[in-house]
């Protein structure tokens, strides 16, 4: 492997890292509102957050180009707040990528809180538990499986991102130009080898993901 | 002291309207027939669910009213649902310490709660290995080693069948004697209920509709409750002997010497000791004379309060006063007639059979 190639395959590991990360967070409080909510809003939340499932990542590339430019409302709060440049920069990649993967990060942990049931979170308010208590020692102990599954999908699927961040990223070595980016520069300059290489590399780390889902008996729900 | 004062509507067919004050100490029963509004009471106080218009407060701490809002884990109350809902992550040792660890002062103690409910050998196992009544024994035991100031028992045998229901209730009924904690035990089963309240809030279409002392409420006239067919009462009584010879114990109540069987019981009787006894409003009949040549062993004099009729139309429900205590007797409307019995007849009821509560 070239030096761009190993770059490549770096950067996208960092991309998928932050990715799953930021997902974690911002996924939790809202599968646990979707799961536990009364709220007659719960329906159209659900549909724009797999909204990303359905449509094509060209269509959330073009708009994220448009809400993250330089003289939109989110692209001027970036740069007052000194984060600078939000397009084909590393940090509007982890934007574009959190909206791309958000379906599959939220969806296993809302599915695994709903089969572990308001009850006994219930039980363990009666117990005096507070609501941050009860989430460490009841919600994450019983839906554990359902974070593993968010983290995986979300990394792997950040991984195999290409629309979005040939849209949002373009293709600086280093800062956005990730495996899927690369290879598909080697195709377009007929270098066979190089993206053999890379191609296999992914098919073998999708399928070993995968085959780690599925082997914990975690069906792939996902619903669009 | 509970004050409580819900006005809410539960779903677009049922409304809650209960206003309630009870002294907060013993047993108390929440009966009333299913969808009576039984668990939405309970879940209210808990602060399990939010209604506006509602005021709690207990033992002079309000809990809710128009400004407060005190979410569940901060209510001293302690809960004990239908089905065991023990953590199934974590074993029998690990759910009691749950409830421990976070329990304000160390009051209760562990050993003794678990040997009052024989949970000793289950310590080690997890929820799933557990059989339904000894994963209800688990739960109820969690709720009172994470001391509250009030315990709220919602069914908590109805899941169970009849045989272990039994077992858990003999638990039950001695634990609430070695604890100090009040208890609000909701049920459905008047036999459950006599058993272990000793006062009782009749709930009917979401509505208070009787509450006071339980034997004044049992033989109210209503279908669920004087005039069931398993409608009964619980006197008051103290052990006065054993004796092997029959098998039998001899118990005063009000006065009167009632035996009752002595052999085959959960826990043995003692002299001295106070029980309850159960008599079924079924198991007593009346008769004008003493008559003192029959099988039945105990005759108890009586006057009649009331007659009431119940759903068959050849059977009543007659109220007797006993000193002073009520009793109920289910004969016929025959025997009514032949006996010429009206309110204020003295009679004998002969009671066929007595339990230790």
């Amino acid at each position: 492997m070239s030096e761009a190639d190993i770059g490549a395959v770096l950067l996208t590991l960092k991309l998928a890292s932050v990715t799953t990360a930021v997902l974690l967070i911002v996924s939790t409080p809202l599968a646990w509102w979707l799961a536990f909510s009364p709220s007659r809003w719960k329906t159209l939340v659900s549909a724009v957050v797999a909204l990303p499932l359905v449509l094509p990542p060209t269509v959330i590339g073009f708009y994220l180009l448009l809400v993250l430019s330089p003289t939109s409302f989110i692209g001027q709060l970036a740069e007052s707040l000194g984060i600078g440049l939000l397009p084909f920069t590393f940090t509007g990649l982890v934007i574009g990528s959190c909206i791309y993967s958000l379906p599959f990060v939220v969806q296993p942990i809302q599915n695994a809180l709903l089969a572990v049931g308001k009850r006994p979170l219930e039980v363990a308010a009666t117990l005096r538990a507070s609501p941050m208590d009860r989430f460490f020692t009841i919600a994450l102990p019983l839906a554990h499986p359902g974070f593993l599954t968010a983290c995986v999908l979300g990394f792997a699927h950040t991984v195999g991102e290409f629309g979005v961040v040939l849209m949002i990223g373009g293709n600086i070595p280093n800062e956005t130009k990730v495996v899927s980016i690369q290879m598909y520069y080697h195709v377009e300059a007929l270098a066979y080898t190089e993206a053999h290489t890379l191609a296999l590399g992914l098919v073998a780390f999708s399928l070993a993901v995968l085959a780690a889902v599925y082997s914990r008996g975690q069906p792939l729900r996902m619903q669009a | 002291m509970i004050e409580l004062n819900i006005n809410a509507s539960i779903s677009s067919t049922f409304r809650l309207q209960a206003e309630l004050s009870l002294p907060n100490q013993g047993v108390t029963a929440i009966f009333g027939a299913s969808g009576s509004g039984k668990t939405s009471l309970l879940r209210a106080l808990a602060g399990l669910d939010h209604h506006a218009d509602t005021f709690i407060s207990v033992n002079g701490q309000v809990w809710q009213d128009e400004k407060t809002f005190l979410p569940t884990y901060q209510r001293p109350v302690g809960y004990v649902f239908q089905e065991a809902s023990l953590f199934s992550h974590l074993t029998v040792q690990q759910n009691l310490d749950y409830a421990v660890r976070r329990a304000p002062s160390a009051d209760q103690s562990m050993g003794q709660i678990v040997e009052i409910l024989a949970l000793t050998p289950l310590l080690g196992q997890y929820p799933h290995e557990l059989s339904g009544g000894e994963a209800q024994r688990v739960g109820i035991a969690r709720s009172i080693l994470n001391a509250p100031a009030l315990l709220l028992m919602d069914e908590p045998l109805a899941s169970l069948d009849q045989a272990i229901k039994e077992e858990a209730l003999s638990y039950l009924a001695l634990l609430t004697e070695e604890t100090q904690t009040p208890i609000l035990y909701v049920s459905h089963a008047l036999s459950e209920v006599v058993r272990i309240a000793s006062r009782m809030v009749f709930l009917e279409d979401g509505r208070v509709s009787a509450k006071g002392e339980l034997n004044d409420i049992v033989t109210l006239a209503s279908p669920l409750l004087g005039t069931a067919a398993d409608a009964s009462v619980a006197l008051p009584a103290k052990i006065a002997r054993i004796d092997s010879e029959y098998h039998l114990a001899e118990a005063i109540c009000q006065g009167h010497s009632v035996w009752l069987p002595a052999a085959g019981l959960k826990v043995d009787l003692k002299v001295g000791q106070a029980v309850r006894l159960r008599v079924m409003a079924r198991d007593v009949s009346l008769s004008l004379d003493q008559e003192p040549a029959n099988s039945i062993l105990n005759r108890l004099p009586c006057t009649v309060i009331d007659i009431i009729e119940t759903a068959d139309p050849a059977t009543r429900v007659v109220r007797l006063q006993f000193s002073e205590q009520v009793l109920m007797a289910r004969i016929t409307a025959k025997s009514i007639n032949n006996l010429a019995l009206d309110i204020g007849s003295d009679v004998w009821a002969q009671v066929k059979s007595v339990a230790v509560a």
